[in-house]
């Protein structure tokens, strides 16, 4: 058999165990309880009627401040929108849930990243946050 | 937080194989050069110790002066200008690609973004 195909074929062996890894990690995380309590939590707020309410109202403030319309006013209505979503029950599940599913995978991905010698999920991070991290 | 064994094992089993993988071990080898070279090493422990004391000294109210700054802005240069950190850094940048690709696995099974959810650096709370 020719080195060359042997060699590429080693290659390719590895390459899909890398993947085939990964897509062992995702099914064994997607099946956790913490993972399936976030999407219902998840889900829960985007077909909430109250939520879609205000996040309507707070994109007319948000529209309205990007123009420069009467920012101090538009600012004010914007913060008593976000306290006002953040008091409802159906958030406070969601941020809950939303906690618990950071720190399960941040565990996961500090486990891999002890294990690799560097930050998985932050060097495999596709663009910039939007908080400059 | 506790993960199961199973979490625990699948996760291991993904970086073993990215340990094994030719592609990052370019990475991990160039990583290995600075980590065993003294003079490299040294540079970064010094600018990571600088780093820490100038903001610790200005946690605590203190103006940094321009000479602590430029010293600092030198350091990091020389740092930066190393050539087996700069080649460790090019091989990092090279298998970013690759590593959100591995990572794209994940979030596609989950549907949701991998990356977003364990970069501790850059949470969905951002």
């Amino acid at each position: 058999m020719d080195g060359s195909f042997e060699q590429s074929f080693a290659a390719e062996e590895r390459v899909s165990n890398v993947f085939q890894a990964s897509r062992a990690l995702g099914e064994a995380l997607v099946e956790t309880p913490v993972y399936q309590n976030f999407l219902s939590a998840l889900k829960a707020i985007n077909n909430d009627p109250e939520i879609q309410r205000i996040a309507t109202e707070m994109r007319s403030h948000q529209n309205a401040l990007q123009m420069g319309i009467n920012a101090p006013d538009h600012q004010a209505e914007l913060a008593r929108l976000q306290a006002e979503l953040e008091a409802l029950p159906i958030v406070q599940e969601y941020r809950q849930s939303e906690n618990e599913a950071l720190a399960f995978f941040r565990a996961v991905d500090d486990l891999i990243s002890e294990s690799i010698g560097f930050a998985f999920a932050h060097n495999a991070h596709r663009s910039s946050c939007s908080c400059g991290a | 937080m506790e993960l199961t064994p199973e979490i625990k094992q699948a996760a291991l089993d993904l970086a073993e194989a990215m340990k094994n993988d030719e592609t990052i071990q370019i990475y991990l080898s160039a990583k290995e050069v600075v980590q065993n070279n003294p003079q490299a090493a040294g540079l970064e422990n010094q600018l990571i110790e600088l780093y820490e004391n100038l903001i610790t000294r200005q946690q605590q109210g203190e103006k940094l002066s321009e000479e602590d700054i430029d010293a600092f802005n030198s350091l990091r240069y020389q740092v930066r200008v190393h050539p087996f950190i700069a080649q460790r850094e090019s091989a990092l940048a090279q298998i970013k690609p690759y590593l959100a690709q591995i990572a794209d696995e994940i979030s596609y099974i989950l549907g949701i973004d991998y990356t977003t959810l364990a970069d501790v650096r850059c949470s969905g709370g951002c």
